[in-house]
């Protein structure tokens, strides 16, 4: 790996790092785990750095990322069914109960998975329909029927003001 | 409740780029060499071949090959008369056995004007 490779790998990350982190967040409401989801993400990709086209970067990276996080999220879980009580805190990040309350949360983990990626891919992540739709593998007309359905289940069990579909 | 609260963009906690250049130096002083790959790969070949080589040399106990060649054949298919036409080979004249109540019965032939049928008389 080049100084220059190497170089430009961290000024990618330092310009997606936010978007990223803040959709693996919504997975699994915890600052440090989705952190090194982001990071994860990104090493994956590094990996496969030589099969990656241009274009198809962005993509990659925000379906590798709620991948990770999914998995992440799964596992969370499994070890708290366990009663793994240390791993239990991990999901209860006191970080995440500062900005979102948990009824917030609970909406968001209530969504279905196709439902709640459309929504913090285009909330969150400022990707465009066709972007989505390259990314999730889904046609750009089934992303704006999906966000629509998630915003209005989110409307249902949040009495949210002023969510409004709108088109990108 | 709005939309501005619920999408509110967070700010990740500080240090990520420092700690993703650290974990990109681990894992790249971790990944071997392309030399070192090729020559794992060319070993893996090798080992594959040499084992599948050595397993088809083996004889085993239940080997049909061997078996074949230990017993006599039984029939020459190849010069059997029943190949004959199927071969364009000229068939050959056969001695006619009959057998009647497993004894062995007196055939004499008749003849006929016609050279293709040929006609006998099973004493």
């Amino acid at each position: 790996m080049t100084s220059v490779d190497k170089a430009q790998w961290i000024d990618v990350y330092r310009r997606l790092e936010k978007p990223l982190f803040n959709v693996v967040y919504r997975v699994i409401w915890d600052r440090t785990e989705s952190q090194d989801v982001v990071q994860e993400t990104f090493l994956r990709c590094w990996r496969r750095k030589d099969d990656i086209r241009a274009d198809g970067f962005k993509a990659l990276l925000f379906r590798t990322a709620l991948n990770l996080a999914s998995n992440r999220r799964r596992r969370t879980r499994v070890w708290r069914i366990v009663g793994v009580e240390a791993l239990d805190d991990v999901a209860n990040d006191s970080n995440a109960t500062d900005v979102f309350s948990r009824p917030v949360r609970e909406a968001f983990d209530n969504l279905p998975s196709m439902l709640r990626d459309v929504l913090v891919l285009t909330e969150l992540a400022g990707m465009t329909y066709p972007e989505i739709a390259a990314a999730l593998g889904i046609a750009e007309g089934t992303v704006g029927s999906r966000r629509t359905r998630a915003l209005a289940l989110l409307r249902e069990r949040l009495d949210v003001q002023g969510v409004t579909s709108h088109e990108y | 409740m709005n939309t501005e609260e619920i999408f509110k963009q967070l700010e990740p906690p500080p240090g990520g780029s420092e700690r993703f250049a650290q974990r990109l130096d681990e894992i790249a002083a971790e990944r071997p060499s392309r030399r070192a790959r090729v020559i794992a790969m060319a070993a893996a070949v090798a080992s594959v071949a040499l084992v599948t080589a050595v397993l088809s040399l083996r004889p085993t106990s239940d080997d049909t090959s061997v078996r074949v060649a230990d017993t006599p054949p039984a029939v020459d298919i190849y010069n059997a008369p029943e190949l004959d036409r199927l071969l364009g080979r000229t068939s050959q004249p056969a001695e006619l056995m009959v057998m009647v109540n497993k004894e062995t019965a007196n055939v004499t032939e008749i003849e006929t004007t016609n050279e293709k049928v040929r006609i006998y008389q099973i004493n």
